[in-house]
């Protein structure tokens, strides 16, 4: 692991400092290039004949044009894989959550939240960038379905029916989380729902009140439930099975295990594309919790808030953790992730109690942007030998050319203008490949999924293989700004390797180059 | 009034390896405005490279070139090609066409070269119809979309010669222009070439083996073991005086 990280982190740090001097020569390059095509405009029709009269410049047009194609297509489907990614890693996170440290209770010395949930509302109501705001009491709990009285069948799939008990307020959460599809029926091409989990699936009664009791015939109503799509799965659940939650209670002292109990119906189920909370989520709400808990003193322990825009999340911490700490709402025991000695920033006081959501999965997100990097270094690679080609086309050409050379010297032609004509035959391959690579991009990346079905009518095997990385079809999106970069590199990359030749043609002795057969 | 072209005790050598081959020899030469010269002298006597160094192709390696009194010979390399752009065409033995563009193109060409982007936009349809005037003058209006490779060899030299006249040069420097053509072809092209520098009046500068076609000229220069061994005066085709 350590020796993987030190490979990554010798790869990026290779690809800065090659990038860097790179992209400062790049510069130099195409800068210079353009203004001897301008100066020198007048042989820009010669340079332009020359590039197309030759049929292995026709070769290295289309060498361009695959590059960069491949490259734009693979960035592509890469940044499709990424924000899908992102999206499964993101999962039921909320823009922001706010975790107040629990405080210890003044005359018993049992913890409890710094305040009511209306207290926390009456503030987060106003501040900016806050659109809305719902509670969440989360426990953790054991489930015991009907089927698993046999205590060591559970005991060996411990963890299958470890639960997170999550109380809610189905209204305000419906403003804040994306809780109405969540609950609502799986759509066909759905990331990560199997044929299996589709048909097991079994919507709530009412949406618009999805933890209603239900009446269950021969027997009292219990609490409601809405268990994980996957969790159901896991331990065979069905909508309608009443199933036994067990707990501790926050009063729990090391003296007295408090381990209270109770039965709840399965209303439906809910799915969130998330794994992790697809498998291991029980949803109740906040009253039955706190009933099962015996809890008064507190009304939430987490409230989730929904942002105007997520780009704001800096700002709205700041706002939100000023705001909490000055009604006495929130700690704000700064930590840092630097040294000690550094000085905490505003954001630190607050991290530790308001999280973004890309706080919560910065691990999971850092082994993401890695492939980007990685996927850089190819780019690259692929750059740097679609640039060789071209020198060594190029420098052929020269050696070819050494009377036309010598004629163009008759013309009164220098150093300048002989540059000039490899010159725009450098720009001529790299920016027709470059178009040419651009335009194949961008139909293979619209018609990725009826390639890969023809590629599978043709040989019978897929290239992508959707069970495997949980989606129904290749994922694929276009960042222009990565697009321009990649146009970028490969023009400055071509004329770069361009430059050399021309200049070595630019230094040819006239008199002598004339005198070449 | 200074001459067109005078050079100065111009010593030419080429070095092979750690040899130095002696080619000119201290060459003392003056031609003068308006004035046809033929130089003639054996193979290998050096007469390319006295007309490269005359054309401000290749700097003497020592001695010194005039034109119209200034000392050329040995400037920069962009000097010298501003100078030879403006003022010198060229006309060889083996046309030297550049074979990927049509004859219109390669007389344009000349027209081209050193021309920046506002120029080129500007002239650009002017010095094309420049160039098909000057194809019409050599004979060639219906040969203009040809390439090099689908011309004869009389017509590339049509060609080469429109392309030396398109900036109306003062100076021509022609190496055995006909020295590739049959007798027939090789006599209309001088009277082409003698036609033209009637009309532009420019100085011209005819290497030759062919001792009939030096008489044209009105002065004949011979080169003999790297130099000018003697200069003979012709007037209309016929042999006048000894200089
Ligand atoms: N680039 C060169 N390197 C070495 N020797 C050369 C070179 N060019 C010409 N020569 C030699 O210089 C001499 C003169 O050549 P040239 O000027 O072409 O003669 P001419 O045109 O009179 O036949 C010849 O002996 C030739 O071999
Ligand atoms: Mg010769």
């Amino acid at each position: 692991m350590l020796a993987d990280a030190t490979v990554t982190l010798i790869f990026t740090i290779l690809g800065y400092v090659l990038g860097g001097a790179f992209l400062g020569l790049t510069a130099g390059g195409v800068l210079y290039s353009l203004y001897l095509t301008v100066r020198m405009a007048g042989v820009f029709p010669l340079g332009l004949r020359y590039a197309s009269s030759r049929i292995i410049n026709l070769v290295a047009v289309v060498g361009v044009a695959i590059g960069v194609a491949a490259v734009i297509v693979v960035m592509s489907v890469m940044n499709g894989f990424i924000s899908e990614q992102r999206k499964l890693i993101r999962g039921s996170l909320a823009d922001l959550s706010i975790l107040p440290a629990p405080r210890n209770h003044d005359t018993d010395g049992r913890p409890s939240m710094p305040g009511s949930f209306d207290e926390y509302k009456k503030i987060l109501d106003g501040t900016p960038h806050v659109v809305a705001i719902a509670p969440r009491f989360v426990w953790v709990a054991l489930l015991f379905p009907p089927d698993t009285l046999n205590k060591f069948n559970l005991a060996r799939r411990g963890s299958d029916f470890i639960v997170q008990l999550i109380g809610i307020d189905p209204e305000a959460e419906k403003k804040v989380s994306n809780f109405n599809s969540w609950i609502g029926p799986i759509k066909e091409n759905e990331a990560g729902a199997s044929t299996e989990e589709r048909l097991i699936y079994q919507m709530v009664n009412d949406p618009a009140d999805p933890l209603a009791k239900f009446s269950h015939p021969g027997s009292i109503s219990k609490e409601s439930m809405i268990v994980g799509v996957v969790l159901a799965r896991n331990i065979k659940l069905k909508k309608g099975t009443r199933v036994e939650i067990v707990t501790f209670s926050p009063q729990s002292t090391r003296e007295k295990h408090d381990t209270p109990n109770m039965f709840c119906d399965i209303a439906g189920m809910l799915h969130t594309q998330e794994q992790e909370f697809d498998s291991h989520s029980v949803i109740v709400t906040i009253p039955a919790l706190q009933k099962l808990l015996s809890e008064e003193a507190s009304d939430f322990t987490e409230i989730i808030v929904k942002l105007d825009d997520y780009k704001n999340a800096d700002a709205a911490r700041i706002e939100i953790g000023r705001r909490l700490k000055a009604a006495g709402l929130l700690s704000a025991r700064g930590y840092s992730v630097l040294p000690t000695d550094v000085p905490l920033t505003e954001t630190d006081l607050y991290r530790r109690e308001i999280h973004t959501w890309e706080d919560q999965k910065a691990t999971f997100l850092r082994a993401v942007e890695n492939e980007r990097g990685i996927l850089g270094f190819i780019v690259f690679v692929v750059v740097v030998v679609a640039a060789f080609i071209q020198f060594a086309i190029l420098s052929m050409m020269v050696t070819e050319k050494t009377r036309d050379i010598g004629i163009l010297s008759t013309l009164g032609g220098s150093g300048g203008e002989i540059l000039a004509v490899f010159v725009d035959v450098g720009l001529a391959i790299t920016t027709s490949g470059a178009a040419l690579g651009l335009g194949l991009a961008l139909v293979v990346s619209a018609n990725l999924n009826k390639i890969d079905d023809f590629i599978e009518f043709a040989t019978g095997n897929r290239i992508f293989d959707p069970d495997v990385y949980f989606l129904k079809s290749i994922p694929s999106e276009i960042d222009w700004i990565q697009v321009l970069c990649i146009l970028g590199l490969t023009l400055g990359a071509g004329v770069l390797s361009s430059l050399f030749p021309a200049w070595r043609a630019s230094r040819l002795h006239p008199a002598r180059a004339l005198r070449y057969e | 009034m200074p001459a067109m072209l005078e050079t100065r005790d111009v010593y030419h050598s080429y070095t092979l390896g750690a040899l130095q081959v002696p080619v000119l020899k201290g060459v003392n030469l003056t031609l003068n405005e308006g004035e046809t010269v033929s130089l003639v002298g054996k193979s290998g006597v050096g007469k390319t490279t006295l007309l490269q160094i005359l054309g401000l192709l290749e700097p003497p390696t020592s001695g010194s070139v005039f034109l119209r009194g200034a000392d050329v010979g040995r400037g920069s390399r962009s000097a010298r090609s501003e100078i030879r752009r403006k003022n010198i065409g060229f006309v060889f033995q083996f046309y030297h066409l550049i074979r990927e563009l049509t004859a219109l193109e390669n007389v344009l060409l000349a027209g081209r070269i050193g021309e920046p982007l506002g120029d080129f936009l500007r002239k650009g349809a002017a010095e094309r119809d420049r160039a098909r005037e000057l194809l019409k003058r050599v004979g060639l209006e219906h040969r203009m979309k040809h390439r090099p490779g689908e011309l004869s060899g009389g017509e590339l030299q049509r060609v080469a010669i429109a392309r030396a006249i398109f900036s109306q040069p003062a100076l021509l420097l022609c190496d055995e222009p006909t020295g590739n053509l049959d007798a027939e072809t090789g006599a209309s092209i001088l009277e082409l070439l003698f036609g033209i520098q009637s009309e532009l009046r420019s100085t011209l500068l005819l290497v030759t083996h062919d001792p009939e076609l030096a008489r044209r000229c009105s002065r004949m220069v011979r080169l003999v073991d790297g130099r000018v061994a003697c200069a003979e005066e012709y007037r209309n085709g016929a042999a006048a005086a000894r200089v």
